[in-house]
């Protein structure tokens, strides 16, 4: 059992490594592939202690996001709040599910998150959309159950609850 | 984690906050001035986890760079000083015709333009956002990096900077499709602005008349208009000129000189003097586009 303080500090670690995944220079052919890592250890987090990490915890994220990836501020914050939303609503259920069920549930939310951020994008900035812009939603999907599994054994190692 | 929210509120509760914060961000934002001042400290805030998302591919650097051979790097070595004693030979060459553009210049009367001073600065970070076209590099205001400072590689121009951070500026590459740069093209010294849509081999010339004398293959330099970037430096060569008459313009294409997919090293830009107002600049109002070219 980890004190209060290092138990947050577990949570907070990971995070950053996931930002620190999400920015990371890739090469070209691999960097439409990148998967949403902030977001899906954001929501591992969200399932496991929804009481502790939800959505102000999401929000600051987001918002971390925003300001790495230098899109206008509070895009990435709102999305992340839904989708982490939707998340903590239903982290009952989706601890039940199997992997393959969740995996193809955070394809899911993946999308949410990325069509959220296209619509602002679009009415903000006039983006437009490529043919790419979804496949980290694949990529994330094929990712969650070795993540799940890892976030988990580093939960119970550090006794964080 | 900081508890932002009161524990007792319920969860679509928190959402509402976080949707109208949000909300509340994005309006802010739009209005640059206003989050200027905070986006340089959030900036400064996430600096580390760039510096970090670095490290591996340094790493990995160095280790390619120890284990080279020593047969490779001396031909790299002899590669190098020739094409030193070429551009040095270039330099002489230079260094005599601008101290003739000088003097000329001063014959006819019309303000001297002044060198102006570098830095280099390596790219850390490329962003991963769809959207938007820019890096990051691992300069800022410690080492005097300022707001609409113009970056260049060795090859053209590369963008502007559009935010700063205590060691960190964010790089805005010519290709992002918010980012218009003024040219002028070679041959003809007709003025057009080019435009980014996102692609880092494409560009767009904004509002060209059908009857205009452009061709494809033909260089786009800076015009100095605009006052931001400095005269004279490469930014695109037209690749596709089609005069479709049943359009208002003319669709012309420009790939960027520079080679923005594989940015590594840029140079930053100090212009000479160092009070630039944003409407004034560097435009010479005697000199008359096409008369300048020659």
């Amino acid at each position: 059992m980890t004190s209060p303080f290092g138990q947050r500090m577990v949570i907070l670690l990971t995070l950053l490594m996931g930002l620190i995944l999400s920015v990371m220079p890739m090469s070209a052919g691999l960097q439409p592939w990148r998967p949403e890592w902030a977001l899906m250890i954001l929501l591992y987090w969200v399932m496991a202690l929804p009481y502790r990490v939800n959505i102000g915890t999401c929000f600051i994220v987001g918002l971390a996001m925003d300001v790495l990836l230098g899109s206008n501020l509070g895009i990435h914050a709102a999305a992340y709040s839904f989708v982490g939303y939707i998340f903590a609503n239903h982290y009952k259920r989706i601890r039940h599910f199997s992997l393959s069920q969740q995996a193809l549930f955070v394809l899911l939310l993946v999308v949410v998150e990325r069509s959220i951020v296209y619509l602002v994008e679009y009415y903000v900035n006039n983006a437009t959309m490529q043919s790419s812009y979804f496949l980290p939603a694949v990529s994330s999907a094929i990712i969650w159950p070795w993540l799940f599994l890892l976030l988990r054994k580093i939960r119970r190692r550090f006794g964080v609850v | 984690m900081t508890q932002l929210f009161n524990q007792h509120m319920s969860l679509r509760g928190r959402l509402t906050l976080a949707i109208v914060l949000a909300f509340l961000l994005l309006v802010l934002d739009l209005r640059m001035g206003a989050m200027q001042q905070v986006r340089m400290v959030l900036n400064s805030v996430v600096s580390p986890v760039q510096y970090m998302a670095a490290v591996p591919e340094q790493l990995l650097q160095r280790a390619y760079s120890s284990v080279r051979s020593r047969k490779s790097l001396r031909v790299e070595n002899e590669d190098l000083k020739q094409e030193m004693l070429e551009l040095r030979g270039r330099v002489q060459r230079f260094d005599f015709l601008a101290q003739e553009n000088q003097r000329l210049r001063s014959l006819l009367a019309s303000e001297a333009q002044l060198e102006s001073t570098r830095m280099v600065a390596e790219v850390i970070a490329v962003d991963s956002d769809p959207f938007s076209q820019q890096v990051v590099i691992n300069k800022g205001l410690v080492h005097g990096v300022f707001l609409g400072q113009p970056v260049i590689d060795d090859q053209g121009i590369v963008g502007q900077v559009s935010s700063v951070g205590a060691s960190t500026a964010r790089i805005i590459l010519i290709s992002d499709p918010s980012h218009g740069i003024p040219t002028r093209s070679e041959r003809s010294g007709i003025r057009v602005v080019a435009q980014g849509v996102g692609e880092t081999e494409r560009m767009e010339l904004m509002h060209v008349p059908h009857s205009t004398d452009l061709e494809t293959g033909e260089m786009l330099f800076t015009s100095g208009l605009g006052g931001l970037f400095p005269e004279g430096y490469p930014v695109a060569v037209i690749t596709r000129v089609r005069r479709d008459e049943s359009l208002p313009f003319a669709q012309v294409e420009a790939r960027p000189v520079a080679q923005l997919d594989r940015i590594r090293m840029v140079l930053l830009l100090w212009p000479a003097d160092t009070v630039a107002e944003p409407d004034a600049g560097n435009i010479d109002p005697t000199a008359n586009p096409t008369e300048a070219l020659q």
